[in-house]
């Protein structure tokens, strides 16, 4: 489910649209930056993060990404967030005074802050690729020279993950016809499964390395892209990073609790 | 362009200049494990132009014999070559280049995230400027009908497209040898008809490792029937694959169409 999730995502980066044709790079900055203010924020701040709600958000809708998917990635890691979260509630010794006299472990505010930054960090990342494919961001990186080692192994790691989800995919299929009683393999059979699922995409991956060496593969691959930073890039990552810069430097929640205040208040 | 085929000087004057074959092979026999062999003294020839096919049951050594082809069988017994060259280490890349490879899995044949880079590579590789390998690729995507889905990631296509799409890769490095392992695989029968019409339309040398008998039918001029490693029949397809004694003695069916049909009533 989570790797059809993916897929769904990944397809949406290829597609065509205004926030899709960004130059990927522009796009990759800003999701640093962002990413990097969210962490920079003290343990305990929860309202003061709210803002940055913004960025993922108008990304997303900006590019049209599907919501279901990024909600289906998003609740993987969950769970793992909230377990390294959920130890602050015993072990953090700081007490906060609520109104009415309620005394309340400070840990309840960090491990607030740690679920509602892996849900912006994680967020905007899945919004990165629902946006921007992987190979358009590899071929964006590489330009028209020959790609560097490093991106040629990230891209055909990329390519061998395609590989190893089909190949796990139709496993799965075959366990699934032939055993429609049990949803699950013991683990002895998931064990020789996963072996096999192994040796399947090394000899996929072989018959693939074949087809390269065929068509004059030498070590080199070239991707031929001609990517363009114009005044639509330069826009998008100024606005990204002095919108993160206020978000971390001006008390934006305060402002506009203020602002409610003073329009819907006594 | 085509390169003109290898010639071999037979005596002084120009007219006993006669065509060599693409691909020459003699008394080839290779194993993937030692004391087993999967090819036992095979003999064959490709004539320039010829479109020759090669059927078998399973496990005849078909695969195996366009894997020794493309050099990935090495060492091998006996001789094997193609456009004049040895097949052998330092040969490769010539051989590569003159020889247009289809193998028979189709999602592992395009690699790039695109069919335009995927189809640019030949030309690239070749050292054509950008520009103009993409010229090229589009052209050739063009012609076998894919123009539209140049921008596609491979793993979207249909099995159809993604057979013409690497018949158009390995067709715009402009090989003197077309090696297609299977190419119906798959492909459904409009899908099928198109890469059929495809290939009868080209100039080049082509060998057709196939089960498709019908195919061979529609498109070679010879066939030869390998079995066990060995070369046990060959000669024209209408009349070797009507011979239903010899194909059922080599798991193999005669063709709907040559089949006698039955009496009107």
């Amino acid at each position: 489910m989570s790797c059809h999730a993916a897929q769904t995502l990944d397809r949406h980066g290829a597609a065509a649209g205004p926030v899709q044709e960004l130059h990927p790079l522009a796009k990759l900055l800003a999701t640093a930056v962002f990413a990097v203010t969210v962490v920079s924020f003290p343990k305990y701040a929860v309202g003061a993060l709210m803002p940055l709600c913004l960025y993922p958000l108008l990304l997303g809708v900006a590019g049209r990404v599907p919501a279901r998917p990024v909600w289906r990635l998003l609740r993987l890691g969950l769970p793992l967030a909230a377990l390294a979260g959920i130890w602050n509630v015993w072990f953090d010794p700081v007490r906060i005074a609520l109104p009415g006299g309620v005394w309340l472990s400070a840990g309840w505010l960090s491990f607030s802050s740690i679920l509602l930054r892996y849900l912006l960090t994680a967020g905007a990342m899945l919004a990165l690729i629902g946006t921007t494919s992987f190979p358009r961001l590899v071929r964006a990186l590489a330009g028209r020279r020959p790609a560097h080692p490093f991106l040629q192994v990230l891209y055909l790691l990329y390519r061998h993950l395609f590989v190893l989800v089909e190949e796990g995919r139709a496993l799965a299929r075959a366990w699934q016809l032939r055993s429609p009683q049990r949803r699950l393999p013991e683990l002895r059979i998931a064990g020789s499964m996963l072996g096999g699922l192994f040796l399947r995409t090394e000899t996929r991956a072989g018959r693939l390395h074949h087809a390269m060496v065929l068509r004059g593969y030498d070590g080199s691959l070239a991707f031929g892209a001609d990517p363009r930073w114009g005044w639509r890039e330069s826009a998008f990552l100024g606005v990204t990073v002095l919108g993160c810069l206020a978000a971390r430097l001006l008390p934006l929640t305060e402002w506009l609790g203020r602002a409610l205040l003073n329009l819907f208040g006594p | 362009m085509n390169r003109p085929p290898v010639l071999r000087r037979t005596g002084r004057a120009w007219e006993n200049f006669v065509m060599e074959p693409v691909v020459r092979i003699r008394n080839l026999t290779y194993g993937y494990h030692a004391h087993e062999p999967v090819l036992r003294g095979l003999d064959l020839e490709v004539q320039p132009g010829e479109c020759l096919a090669v059927v078998g049951p399973n496990g005849a050594g078909k695969t195996t014999l366009i894997m020794t082809l493309a050099g990935f069988c090495l060492p091998f017994t006996g001789e094997a070559a193609a456009h004049g060259l040895a097949v052998a280490a330092p040969n490769l890349a010539a051989i590569r280049a003159r020889t247009g490879f289809v193998l028979q899995n189709l999602d592992d044949q395009l690699f790039m995230p695109s069919i335009l880079e995927d189809v640019m590579i030949g030309p690239l590789k070749a050292g054509v400027a950008p520009a103009a390998a993409r010229e090229r690729a589009l052209a050739l995507l063009g012609q076998v009908g894919l123009a539209a889905l140049a921008d596609e990631f491979p793993g979207h296509l249909s099995a159809g497209q993604k057979r013409l799409a690497t018949l158009a890769a390995v067709l715009v490095a402009a090989p003197d040898l077309l090696v297609l392992d299977e190419p119906t695989l798959y492909l459904d029968p409009w899908a099928r008809r198109a890469l059929i019409r495809q290939v009868a339309a080209l100039p080049q040398s082509r060998l057709i490792v196939t089960h498709d008998l019908e195919m061979v039918l529609d498109l070679c001029s010879r066939v030869v029937l390998l079995d066990g490693g060995r070369i046990v029949a060959a000669g024209q397809p209408h009349e070797l694959l009507a011979d239903a004694a010899l194909l059922a003695a080599h798991r193999l069916e005669v063709p709907g169409s040559l089949q006698p049909r039955p009496a009107a009533r």
